[in-house]
């Protein structure tokens, strides 16, 4: 079609016609404005949806099929986006800079889309690639909210309250503590959240469904960033990262969306499908065959199997000496052979004690501690030994402790000891129960050496612990257990007020 | 086929109810048939729907007739717009529970009853409800709006989950209940407190346009979690409130979900629009809508005011008189002499203090050893006297609050206890300020001759304070 240049009015409309026409054809051709916008979000979403560090795949090659757990899956699909710099400084970790990234990210992709349209002046449309470009996003997007949402359904990232945390302030947890604490107290809420994940992630799954999900993705991570940012807890780019790609997704419809109930204009959806030769289909269902199967259903089994069998990520699986858990008074406390009297000031005498159902003693004293932070590991953060300082990647390594077949408690210690206040001691204990002896070390990443040998007698109520300490001193500890019932562990709806 | 002439004869009857009813149809409308279950359904919707968002309550009027409009507060009008209308009085229902729905059983039960008659009695089965569906849906739109701004803009102004006070902060974790866990830690962040506002305000926005009205119950479903999941899990009790607000939202939503269905699943062919605009030419029908537009959106900018006002110069649920100068911290308890006799420190003595909190108002916490009767309510009611304004307290099994009153002559405390229970409990103790960190207190305690207690201001450093970034030794 030729335009003859009349005015720019008669452009305009000629102009208009046959970007309608065009429309009406299927569009066929795209505009020079649509053609460019759409090279820069190909090139970004797809930097976004590939891994793009080596990490990624080595972890790939050295899975041991035998050995699998839910974590390696959940590394698969937890992967995250490009990190081209890394800034140490606190606001690169916590604030705004932590996106520059994504930023750079974005700008890289402007580069290429440059090139690119100077490259390829022919092609009207991209109506192939954007097909292709969505579906990574989309099974990018699911497999991550199905993975996020898992570990809720199945409680692991937030759990109930050890005893411990029961007995410490509320002002001694870090702001993310308080926030993972929150959604933990109340098991069935944190189920519904999980499922506020798996389930826009299935719906992505489907061609017909996803741009629901998408949208559903969109909002609820959306909401995660924010409260991310709220709490200092860390994952905040993650969760802008899906928000982001779920957004890319959603606005594939929203315009006839709009269209549709906002003017109240019939649509016909433009849907674009390529076309599959006989070989095509059969790669293209075993290809989505495979992945979906063990990223859906095995990925299901895997978390459940972990939950179920004492692999809780947070939570340690070693039994605690039997009928011990409980809180205890400290009725008398010797050191070196002198008593000293309760005095919660003291910073060597304990001021109370804890067992839980696992192997873990906790005591108060007076005493200031570096404290694990409970910021856990991000390889978004963290490169070789650069920026250890303000991330602690080794607190969560359960599952290496368990590939050297040694107790993988030591690397459960987050939750339990993780961004609460040092006055409380947590220690690890290995019990001899032929000679009745436990065998201590402290939790907290940043005191791993402390240990203390403890021989011990238990009566109804009542342990008596004796032995050398970790400062090499002889200690003598009688413990009574306190009857105390929790007003969180009752509940509002139960007849007791009294506590 | 057209059923207009059945409904409408615009112009015949101007200013009838009928007229106005139908009078919002455009001319050219085609009216489609109902599917007969789709109008009985309609039928009950309607009037279970209609019982349970209109006003037909006396005690709604008692309530609207008592406000004070010379004193009027952002409460009394919160208290109106989430009263929900009592078929059973609400004291006699169970609090929690399917039974606390007892009025929506009721609204049920009559709403089967009358569209039982209606179906019934309706001369024909050719019915279309297009009318009467949009009015029905303005009403949810703008009871659910109402609803959205009364609690947002408590939340953007974050006065519904104040700052846990410094009691709070120094009781132990297991000692609240959930509830009372979720406003605290909602508390600690005033600014995701305001987005959730933000969200539930803009929500309301998009309701009060028609057209963007699935948008909004879309949002507000995506939000449900933080809505109305929360409510029920934590026993925060609120939850039939929160769930008629979910009732509303997926009703709402639900009359976008044919097309929607047919644009996402049958994705080969046009999906037709809703044809339905309603048609505001007739003059009075166009002066009811502006009249009422505009008291709604006065009523939006009232209300953000009071609450606005309210944030800006105090939080209701915290008492509001002055503390005692200077006294504000958390206290270690260094000497506790009862009648000449020192009782050390100890963690089962029923009457040794263990620490004490001056909060920056009226309030005085003790730790001891003796049991606390917790006061289950939410503590949300306005209060003007700070004996009553119990938020600090509710959910608290940790501590003992006592509310005081000072006489700086004689440098002395009046102290009484806040819970309800124990009001009876009250003592005078003389005050004596030994340093900036050291206050020394002397009276009578516990049916005791003498008591003798000497306090020592420990430091605020706390973790929660000190945050994540830097590596913390605490």
């Amino acid at each position: 079609m030729k335009l003859k240049l009349f005015n720019t009015m008669e452009l305009t409309l000629k102009f208009n016609e046959l970007h309608e026409d065009v429309q009406e054809l299927g569009a066929n051709a795209w505009t020079k404005t649509k053609l460019f916008a759409f090279r820069v979000i190909f090139v970004y979403i797809l930097l976004l949806c590939i891994p793009t560090y080596s990490g990624f795949y080595t972890g790939i090659f050295k899975l041991k099929l035998s050995q699998i757990t839910y974590n390696d899956l959940q590394s698969i699909v937890a992967f995250w986006p490009p990190q081209f710099i890394t800034i140490q400084s606190e606001e690169g970790v916590f604030g705004l800079l932590n996106y520059i990234n994504l930023i750079l990210a974005l700008l890289i992709a402007f580069g290429a889309a440059g090139i690119w349209t100077g490259l390829d002046r022919k092609t009207l449309s991209y109506n192939k690639l954007y097909y292709w470009i969505r579906v990574l996003a989309r099974y990018r997007l699911a497999y991550g909210m199905i993975g996020w949402g898992l570990k809720k359904i199945f409680p692991m990232q937030m759990v109930w309250p050890t005893i411990g945390m029961l007995n410490t302030h509320f002002v001694d947890m870090v702001e993310k503590k308080l926030y993972w604490s929150h959604v933990g107290v109340e098991f069935w809420y944190t189920v519904f959240l999980g499922f506020a994940e798996f389930i826009p992630g299935i719906l992505l799954l489907f061609r017909k469904t996803a741009t629901l999900g998408a949208a559903l993705a969109a909002v609820v991570t959306f909401n995660i960033c924010i409260a991310n940012h709220a709490y200092d807890a860390g994952v905040a780019v993650p969760a802008a990262y899906f928000a982001i790609i779920g957004l890319f997704l959603t606005s594939y419809d929203l315009p006839n969306i709009w269209k549709l109930l906002v003017k109240q204009e019939n649509v016909k959806p433009f849907h674009f499908y390529p076309t599959f030769t006989k070989s095509q289909k059969w790669i293209r269902f075993w290809v989505k065959f495979v992945f979906n199967l063990i990223f859906v259903p095995i990925s299901v089994f895997l978390w459940g199997y972990g939950f179920f069998n004492g692999n809780n990520y947070n939570i340690p699986s070693t039994p605690g000496l039997s009928d011990t858990k409980g809180y205890y008074n400290v009725s008398l406390f010797k050191l070196n052979g002198k008593i000293l009297p309760f005095n919660p000031n003291d910073s060597i005498r304990w001021s109370d004690a804890t067992f839980e159902a696992w192997s873990s003693l906790s005591y108060r004293t007076n005493r200031s501690a570096y404290i694990d932070r409970m910021i856990g590991y991000s390889p978004l953060r963290v490169k070789g030994k650069k920026n250890r300082k303000l991330n602690q990647p080794d607190t969560q390594i359960a599952d290496w402790f368990a590939r050297v077949n040694k107790n993988r408690d030591l690397g459960v210690t987050r939750w339990e000891v993780g961004g609460m206040a040092g006055e409380r001691r947590y220690f690890f204990y290995n019990a001899d129960t032929l000679k009745h002896v436990l065998y201590l070390q402290n939790k907290n990443v940043n005191a791993r050496d402390e240990r203390q040998v403890l021989n011990y007698s238990l009566s109804k109520n009542r342990i008596i612990l004796w032995g050398i300490n970790e400062f090499n001193d002889s200690i003598y500890v009688v413990l009574d257990k306190s009857l105390k019932i929790y007003p969180l562990a009752e509940g509002r709806q139960s007849v007791r007020s009294e506590f | 086929m057209s059923l207009n002439g059945r409904f409408l004869k615009k112009g015949n009857k101007v200013g009838s109810i009928n007229s106005l009813l139908y009078g919002v149809v455009q001319d050219d409308f085609s009216f489609p048939i109902w599917k007969s279950w789709e109008q009985r359904a309609f039928q009950f919707f309607f009037i279970f729907l209609l019982l349970l968002t209109l006003p037909i309550d006396f005690r709604f009027y008692k309530l609207l007739f008592s406000i004070d409009w010379l004193h009027i507060n952002f409460y009394s009008i919160f208290q109106i717009v989430r009263y929900q209308t009592q078929f059973l009085p609400i004291n006699y229902l169970p609090k929690w529970g399917i039974g606390s729905f007892g009025n929506w059983g009721v609204a049920a039960i009559v709403a089967f009853i009358l569209s039982q008659a209606w179906w019934h009695y309706s001369s024909n089965y050719l019915k279309n409800y297009t009318a009467l569906n949009y009015w029905l849906r303005v009403i949810l739109r703008y009871r659910l709006a109402s609803l959205l701004i009364v609690y947002g803009f408590i939340k953007f102004f974050p006065i519904q989950m104040p700052f846990p006070s410094l009691s709070n902060l120094v009781t132990n974790y297991g000692d609240f209940y959930a509830w009372k866990i979720y406003f605290q830690t909602l508390g600690i962040s005033p600014k995701y407190e305001s987005f959730l506002g933000f969200i539930e305000i803009f929500a309301a926005i998009l309701l009060i346009n028609r057209k963007t009205a699935t948008f909004g119950t879309g949002l507000l479903i995506g939000f449900l979690g933080n809505v109305a999941v929360a409510n029920g899990f934590y026993d925060i009790g609120e939850h039939v409130l929160s769930t008629y607000i979910v009732l509303l939202s997926v009703f709402l939503f639900a009359y976008d979900i044919p097309r929607l269905y047919n644009y996402f699943i049958k994705d080969d062919k046009e999906t037709i629009a809703d044809r339905f605009k309603p048609d505001f030419s007739e003059k009075k029908l166009s002066r009811i809508r502006l009249f009422l537009k505009s008291g709604f959106i006065a009523f939006i900018l009232l209300y953000g005011i009071l609450t606005q006002h309210s944030f800006a110069i105090e939080s209701y649920k915290l008492p509001k008189e002055q503390g005692l100068h200077g006294a504000y911290g958390y206290y270690d308890v260094t000497n506790f002499v009862l009648n000449h006799d020192t009782i050390n420190y100890s963690f089962s003595d029923p009457h040794r203090w263990v620490d004490v909190v001056f909060e920056k108002w009226s309030t005085i916490s003790i730790r001891d050893n003796r049991p606390v009767i917790v006061d289950k309510t939410s503590g949300e009611g306005y209060y003007d006297k700070d004996i009553d304004r119990n938020y600090e307290l509710a959910g608290n099994g940790g501590r003992h609050y006592y509310y005081y009153t000072i006489d700086s002559t004689r440098r002395l405390l009046f102290l009484q206890n806040k819970n309800h229970a124990k009001r009876f409990d009250k003592f005078t103790l003389h005050y004596t300020f030994i340093n900036d960190s050291t206050l020394a207190l002397d009276g009578s305690l516990d049916n005791s001759d003498s008591a003798f207690i000497v306090l020592r201001k420990k430091k605020l450093d706390f973790l929660m304070f000190e945050g994540r970034r830097h590596p913390v030794k605490n």
